[in-house]
């Protein structure tokens, strides 16, 4: 059985907005998956859905995803609350504002050892230690008493990681973690999340924009658009056979080794807003290869082999 | 553009369009009982460089490094401490050179906010003659020009000219700055991070109007930027910068194959690999940038540095490695006679 099923995933705003449509994966123990799509494609709200961290008054979820066999999202709240964080963890973009200001780095980490796991303060902060170490924060005896502005943005992601490993999570969710951080300490947070990941058997779903992170850290890529999982395959599939005209454009359209001079081939238009979009291909309007049929129904699920899904109308058919 | 005196080439092809001279911004912090300066952010230090007509000239380095309070001390938005800026020959603010207003209209900006850089009470129209208006010309005329330059800037007039900021995509706002930006027929575009927010299919179709605009109005542009795949595709050449100094300047094809400078080297090998059988294995430095309060005496980057020696604690001067001035490197280690063991032999 996977650690993580989710199975026709919905995500609606305000009674109409559908900003999460019909996604489904499963997620094994110990593998990473990367949610690649631009701004508005609802990855970060597909992974708050996972955790029910959306406001519950104007957020209706529908659908199932089942973490070692239990529908969190049929859970009671007080089954979920003492799931979050002890199973199921989560760092996000920026931790200046994960972490409350007024208290100590090792005391909010000890906090959450201790309601988890029920140990004294003392053996609390020790463990705290402990993972500061672990996510090689140096001089940590000192940092546990450092305030989260006392720290530079490197050293507060590493906080925020330790406090999300506090009670040994099976699963941790990643929004953006590198996003906010230059460029030579970016590098360090990816292979300190990989390292991690890998020692501690932890699976790992992770956010992001940015196809260079993905491939740094990915087993397998989900890329999304207009709320939907266009095209999911290994890191290596996608990124070598790209299939779906969207995830074509978008590599063909990164500057990455492009030559100077020559014009980018860039995808017309912009990303869509969900509130817009109807049924059919989300990525229709911006098609090069669109045609009428597109439009309308909703696109069926194409599995050329393996775990490789992709949803576009024209890859599926024979050539 | 007839109400505007002609601003076009009068130093010649041959005069740089920029040249900055040791420009220097430190911003004191004030704090205690009499509320003196305790302390000082060392924004920008001693930093020189110069744009060719018709280049394009890419800065990069991480937050703190100085590259967008260079921008801002070249435009005026804040006075330099020390240093000069000469404009096509003529000294910015001198008594026999270009003033400031002047230098605005010849120069512009486009920042990396798109939404925060227009008046949200204004349709774009109005935000686009604004300029036009404050430099004298009529109102029918800026309107007429404002409309040429949006469908200059690929959005159809009819449809957006009385559009508010908010109605428009992110990459629709970056072309209305942009478009903005040209309204007063400048010859030199400092784009602050310009592309950065914008998301990657959006930032393509930017860049591709860049290059149209930058051949159709003959103009000059300084590129900043963190990323540096979009520096190298943009540039001719690139200047790095690392807490304030200049640590390396020289044409992009040169300094991306051969950097010179560790820091340079440790910034190119941050970049994510692209291919999933060969991952980065091994961080190429260790740490965050230092505060640029206070920051390292001698070479800023000899904290971090893997080759520091004793020799670093002096701070090394912007040497050129060939003769032709184009590739220059601020690193003891490169320059001969330095002192440093790895330095070249004179």
């Amino acid at each position: 059985m996977s650690l993580l099923e989710v199975q026709g995933l919905n995500v609606t705003f305000r009674g109409s907005v559908r900003v999460v449509r019909d996604v489904a994966f499963s997620l094994e123990a110990g593998e990473v998956l990367v949610i690649l799509g631009e701004s508005g494609s609802g990855k970060s709200v597909t992974l708050k859905a996972l955790m029910r961290l959306l406001p519950r008054a104007k957020t209706k979820l529908s659908g199932t995803v089942e973490f070692d066999g239990q529908d969190l999202l049929a859970m009671g709240e007080g089954d979920l609350a003492s799931r979050r964080g002890r199973d199921i963890a989560m760092i996000f973009q920026e931790p200046a504002l994960a972490f409350d200001p007024v208290f100590t780095i090792g005391r909010q980490i000890a906090e959450t050892v201790q309601r988890h796991e029920g140990v004294s303060p003392d053996a609390a902060m020790k463990r705290a230690r402990e993972l500061l170490d672990l996510v090689q924060i140096p001089s940590a005896e000192r940092r546990l008493k450092a305030y989260p502005h006392e720290l530079s943005g490197g050293m507060r992601q590493r906080a925020m990681i330790a406090l999300a490993l506090s009670c040994r999570p099976k699963l941790l969710l990643a929004d953006e973690p590198t996003t906010a951080l230059d460029a030579t300490v970016q590098i360090q947070i990816l292979l300190l999340l990989r390292r991690l990941q890998r020692e501690l058997g932890m699976a790992v779903i992770l956010v992001t924009h940015d196809v260079g992170v993905a491939v740094e850290i990915a087993d397998r890529i989900a890329v999304m658009y207009g709320g939907r999982f266009l095209e999911t395959g290994s890191v290596r599939d996608i990124i070598r056979t790209p299939m779906h005209p969207y995830t074509k454009g978008l590599f063909a359209s990164t500057v990455h080794g492009a030559v100077r001079g020559e014009r980018l081939e860039a995808i017309p238009g912009n990303p869509p807003n969900p509130a817009e979009l109807g049924a059919g291909c989300g990525f229709a309007d911006r098609c090069r290869l669109v045609e009428p049929e597109c439009r309308g129904t909703d696109i069926a699920e194409y599995r050329p082999g393996g775990d490789r899904m992709v949803r576009c109308r024209l890859v599926g058919e024979p050539a | 553009m007839s109400a505007l005196p002609d601003t076009r080439d009068r130093g010649g092809p041959n005069q740089p369009l920029l040249i900055v001279t040791s420009l220097r911004k430190y911003f004191p912090i004030r704090g205690g009982l009499l509320n003196r300066q305790v302390a000082s952010v060392q924004a920008v230090d001693d930093v020189s460089f110069s744009v060719r007509k018709g280049e394009t000239l890419g800065i990069v380095g991480e937050s703190g490094c100085g590259k967008s309070t260079t921008a801002r001390l070249l435009m005026r938005l804040i006075e330099p401490d020390v240093g000069q800026v000469v404009f096509d020959g003529e000294a910015v603010g001198a008594q026999d050179g270009i003033s400031v207003r002047d230098l605005r209209r010849s120069m512009q900006m486009v920042f990396q906010d798109s939404y925060a850089s227009l008046n949200p009470r204004l349709p774009i129209e109005s935000s686009i003659s604004f300029g036009q208006r404050f430099q004298g010309i009529g109102k029918v005329e800026a309107a007429a020009r404002s409309r040429d330059l949006l469908a200059r800037v690929g959005l159809e007039p009819n449809r957006f000219a009385q559009r508010y900021p908010h109605e428009l995509s992110g990459g629709q706002r970056q072309r209305v700055n942009i478009a903005r930006a040209l309204a007063l027929d400048p010859r030199l575009l400092i784009l602050d991070e310009a592309v950065s927010a914008l998301d990657k299919s959006v930032e393509a179709q930017v860049l591709n109007l860049l290059a149209d605009l930058k051949a159709a109005f003959d103009l000059t542009y300084i590129f900043i930027s963190h990323d540096l795949n979009v520096v190298r595709y943009i540039s001719d050449r690139v200047m790095v910068m690392y807490l304030g100094k200049v640590v390396e300047i020289g044409p992009v094809d040169q300094v991306y194959a051969n950097p010179r400078h560790p820091y340079t080297s440790a910034l190119l090998s941050a970049m994510p690999s692209m291919d999933p059988d060969h991952r980065t294995e091994q961080p190429p430095l260790t740490g965050d940038p230092p505060n640029p309060i206070n920051p390292p005496s001698g070479c800023r980057f000899r904290t971090r540095c893997a080759f520091a020696e004793d020799v670093c604690a002096v701070a090394p001067a912007l040497t050129a490695l060939d003769p032709a001035d184009e590739h220059a490197v601020s690193c003891h280690r490169e320059t001969a006679g330095s002192g440093h063991s790895g330095a070249p032999a004179s």
